[in-house]
């Protein structure tokens, strides 16, 4: 065993393998030291023989030394190696199931100590796999290291390409959100679109005919179990044949070097640079923040604001800076029905474009055809580097992958402007894709080029540094402007959102002159947003990106608004019930089916014929004095003939107290002095009222109580309102007001407004009952006997629970199960 | 320090810096749990005291809400426990789960004692410890009695959690 004699024989296509040539020069890890942990390192080496292991990693003959181009496979292993270890954290906390999932995926992002963190480096870290592989591939190439003797490395290499793809692609449908379901759909989709077999491949992939329980189960083994194990078993056989081969050097290399530390070194600072740049995308945050989570009912007040906040530790900001809106994404609950506008991550974004190049029967061209065509290409090349072939081989590989690389960016590119809204923005970012990125890779083809014909001297030098700097600035003028496109895109549709002009776009002068002077006048028309009525002047071509845009911000106040009920708590039927048993948006659509036909909510539906009052705000202290102050209104009472009796007592008892206040101007002292007291009384009462409905404890024995109490009686409304089993002696009387106007008061209403302690015969609103639930048949026939004359419609107990929730402004998701209960009110 | 010295250093101790940003938080997380502790308890009314049998033991559900990680149950059965009402106004309670091991206890009527099917904890109908000679009972402590109250008719208990295997009764945190 003796040293390489000549430089060339340590270049490439070594005659021994290249691993098996250590020296006696070859160094080696420093000699074991006496002492005691000398000897227990002695005693372990004697017995495992662990040194000379560690010696086979780290000592590796490095012909031409260590080089900073060397590092990429490193990296890759570096962040492999990240993702198994926050992987296998998040599988501590991670539950595949279809009620589970997206729960547990929450806990970790907003709950549990730092989950934000390593949920965020996981996430970014895929991407940045992805990325690292490209740069990998061409780096290869451009060293022509696919060639002879290593062609299997090469096809290795590319089965690692397939199983990272692939951890992508089960790893996004983990979180089971809207964004990860709908993306995958597609992927599963186009599975079942194969011919022959597809749909059966399909069926067995998703676990059944619709995606469920098995879907996330097979993902979940597939993503932590399968995968990972072909991965790591693929990653040793690259690596061994990789220590065969060692690098591949230029002919005529000069200089020497060891793994340990030379090379080990670079791949550190690279590795360590580029876990920076992960930390970076953690850190800028990508996430929904979570405002304070929906607990209390709305307060007595109407406002819908939680607890005041809690002063947080400097720890608890950290450890849950997932609430900030730092780390990855989690969207809405996945949910079958409700649309979502699926794109599939940034990565895949060119397949997706593909598509859209090959409609109707064409598609499979698209989707399998040219993804797999090119796969099969990829794996070719090497067979072109036989005998006299290497040099058209070399050039070829490396035409092959910087055409796939553009061909990728590029489409990207387009697919992203595709859903882009503003004009200016969106040709810039065409324009990227079209144009500087082919630019880009013919200056690399050149400089490549130029660097294998001339020889090594300084110009060569220049020409390298030169040719360096401006594909590096092309490249990053190339990702500022879609940054600051996409920033003004997302400015400029929240302006157009509002009914505002655009302000200005960030865009440099010249870039925004340069696309504008090429765009035709038909590419200028703005689009419109679908909240926006102004329906005159010609359609936009871009009015498919503006729904798409209008779907997703959609998408992103669901997403939020989930993260925010979950913070109290997520039913156990799954996450899904957080949004579908939402007062403040189920309840909503609800009272738009059901109420919305005579009630109406402030501008909130389109009611065409109203009947009845306005119950925006109802149960709030502002809203109550208001009504007090004027009930003929007609958002009061005043669209109901028969209950003309409360405006003509406030007019008669409390009189001026729905002026004007520049009449009130024109009033005598005492008459002033009379409407203050007036007023003043109305609001103890509205302020009464309230709140002894709203609180859980009724204390009569507070001064607040006794007051409001006193004031009911002294101001006579207890002649026609009862309040708990008191007054309301009138023959004309009104409803009771125990605990008006709560949750249990309003439920009366609803179920039997024309009960006595109700409307009573003055009542004209059918009652809203549930005879379709089990026993509802006896109900049905009880009610009949009772209110023979009463019209009723069937309301499900959840939905009317729904309906109530929302009228009162009470934000606690309604859950199932007996009895329908919420999460319990705050103390 | 030469070039190589300098390069095993910064190697070395690169790779400890990324060992602890990517440690800490891990380990932090790992023992997450300790933020989540025993739910605070609260009187539950569990029975009538009407519907009591006076002098035998009787077993009751007890619902309470109960958050699990993420899940929030608004009225879940927590647990099952065992009344017997001593006289007209007063109920003992105790919880069904066995101070040994954990195990949930069963009442045997026809030895009048109460019997943890696992291990073979016995109580006598207090709730105490049986000893006698020739029974080896592995249970370290009697049954754990929870505090029990009689509201007019409804009988009311605070549902608790206590350590296993100790001679003392500890609640659990």
């Amino acid at each position: 065993m003796t040293l390489p004699t000549t430089q060339q024989e340590a270049g490439r296509s070594p005659p021994v393998p290249h691993a098996e040539r250590p020296t006696e020069a070859t160094p080696r890890l420093a000699s074991v030291k006496p002492g005691a942990a000398g000897k227990l390192r002695n005693w372990l080496e004697h017995r495992t023989g662990c040194r000379r292991l560690i010696e086979v990693l780290l000592i590796e003959h490095i012909p031409g030394g260590a080089k900073w181009r060397y590092v990429w496979g490193s990296t890759l292993a570096f962040v492999f190696t990240v993702q198994l270890i926050t992987g296998v954290l998040l599988m501590t906390a991670y539950s595949p199931g279809d009620s589970t999932a997206w729960g547990s995926v929450y806990f970790i992002q907003y709950q549990m100590d730092f989950g934000w963190l390593l949920r965020g480096l996981h996430h970014f870290g895929s991407q940045t796999m992805v990325v690292l592989l490209g740069i990998h591939m061409l780096q290869v190439v451009i060293a022509g290291a696919h060639l002879p003797p290593r062609e299997v490395n090469w096809w290795l290499g590319l089965g690692l390409l397939g199983t990272v793809l692939g951890l992508s692609l089960t790893g996004y449908l983990l979180p089971w959100d809207q964004k990860g379901y709908w993306a995958t759909q597609v992927a599963t989709n186009i599975a079942g679109s194969l011919p022959v077999f597809g749909g059966f491949i399909q069926k067995v992939v998703v676990g059944g005919p619709k995606y469920g329980h098995h879907t996330l189960t097979h993902f979940f083994t597939l993503h932590v179990g399968i995968l990972p194990l072909v991965t790591i078993a693929l990653i040793i056989a690259h690596l061994t044949v990789f220590r065969r081969h060692g690098v591949t050097t230029p002919k005529n290399v000069e200089g020497e070097g060891w793994f340990w530390p030379d090379q080990a070194f670079r791949d550190m600072v690279a590795s360590m640079a580029i876990f920076g740049v992960m930390l970076a995308l953690v850190l800028f945050g990508h996430g929904q923040k979570m405002e304070a989570p929906a607990t209390a009912t709305a307060s007595a007040e109407g406002s819908a604001e939680g607890p005041p906040p809690v002063e947080r530790s400097f720890y608890d900001k950290i450890a849950h800076a997932g609430r900030n809106g730092l780390g990855a994404n989690l969207d809405a609950p996945a949910d079958p029905a409700k649309p979502y506008p699926a794109r599939p991550e940034w990565y895949f974004l060119f397949l997706f474009q593909l598509l859209k190049y090959f409609p109707g029967d064409q598609e499979v061209i698209g989707t399998v055809v040219i993804p797999n065509g090119a796969l099969v290409l990829l794996a070719l090349l090497p067979l072109l580097g036989y005998g006299r072939l290497r040099p058209v081989g070399h050039i070829v590989g490396v035409l092959v992958i910087v055409g796939v690389l553009t061909g990728a960016a590029a489409m990207t590119m387009l697919a992203i402007a595709d859903d882009m809204v503003y004009p200016v923005g969106r040709a810039v970012v065409a324009r990227l894709g079209r144009e500087l990125m082919p630019l880009t890779a013919f200056l690399f083809l050149v400089l490549l080029g130029l660097l294998a014909m001339l020889p090594r001297n300084s110009i060569r030098k220049l020409v390298h540094v030169t040719g360096v700097v401006v594909i590096v600035v092309l490249l990053a003028s190339a990702g500022s402007l879609l940054y600051v496109a996409k920033a003004d895109d997302s400015d400029y549709w929240k302006a157009k959102q509002q009914g505002k002009a655009f302000a200005e776009t960030r865009l440099p002068k010249f870039v925004a002159d340069w696309v504008d002077s090429a765009m035709s006048s038909e590419e200028k028309i703005e689009p419109r947003p679908e909240s926006v009525a102004q329906k005159e002047g010609p359609e936009s071509p871009l009015q498919g990106a503006a729904k798409f845009r209008d779907e997703l911000l959609k998408a992103d106040a669901a997403a939020e608004r989930a993260i925010r009920l979950a913070g109290v708590g997520i039913p156990e039927e799954g996450a899904v019930y957080l949004l579908r048993r939402d007062p403040m948006t189920a309840g909503k659509e609800r009272f738009n089916q059901h109420c919305a036909v005579c009630h109406t909510h402030g501008n909130d539906f389109d009611v065409k014929k109203p009947t009845a009052s306005d119950l925006a705000g109802f149960g709030t202290e502002k809203r109550l004095y208001q009504f007090l102050t004027n009930p003929g209104r007609k958002e009061n009472l005043g669209r109901m003939e028969n209950l003309a009796t409360m405006a003509e007592f406030i007019e008669s008892n409390f009189p001026n107290v729905a002026l004007a206040p520049e009449q009130e101007d024109k009033l005598a002292p005492e008459d002033k002095e009379k409407l203050e007291k007036d007023r003043r009384d109305l609001q103890v009462i509205a302020h009464w009222l309230v709140r002894y409905s709203r609180n859980t404890s009724l204390d009569h024995d507070t001064d607040e109580f006794k007051t409001g109490f006193k004031t009911f009686k002294e101001r006579q409304c207890n002649g026609c309102h009862s309040y708990e089993g008191q007054g309301g002696t009138r023959k004309n009387k009104g409803p009771d007001l125990t605990r008006y106007p709560g949750a249990e008061w309003t439920r009366l209403m609803v179920m039997a407004p024309d009960h006595p302690l109700r409307y009573g015969k003055k009542n004209q609103m059918p009652a809203f009952r549930d005879f379709e639930s089990p026993g509802g048949e006896v109900a049905l026939l009880e009610f009949k006997e009772k209110h023979p004359n009463t019209k009723w419609i069937q309301l499900s107990d959840v939905d009317r629970e729904l309906i109530i929730r929302y009228i009162l402004n009470d934000n606690r998701v309604v859950f199932g199960g007996a009895p329908i209960s919420g999460p319990p009110k705050e103390k | 320090m030469d070039r190589r010295a300098f390069f095993k250093w910064a190697t070395t101790g690169l790779g400890a810096i990324f060992g602890a940003i990517l440690g800490v938080p891990a380990v932090a997380y790992l023992i997450d749990p300790r933020n989540r502790p025993a739910p605070p308890s609260d009187f539950r009314t569990v029975a009538r005291l009407s519907e009591l049998p006076e002098g035998t033991p009787h077993q009751v559900v007890i619902r309470d809400v109960r958050q699990d990680a993420w899940t929030l149950h608004p009225n879940d059965e927590i647990g099952r426990v065992w009344l017997i009402k001593r006289d007209a106004k007063t109920v003992d309670a105790f919880t069904s789960i066995c101070p040994h091991l954990g195990c949930s206890i069963n009442y045997e009527a026809k030895n009048e004692s109460f019997l943890c099917p696992c291990h073979g904890g016995t109580f006598d109908p207090k709730g105490d410890l049986v000893t006698k000679p020739g029974l080896k009972n592995p249970a370290p402590r009697g049954m754990d009695r929870l505090e029990c109250e009689v509201d007019g008719e409804l009988v009311r208990v605070k549902y608790q959690s206590f350590e296993q295997g100790k001679t003392e009764k500890v609640l659990k945190s």
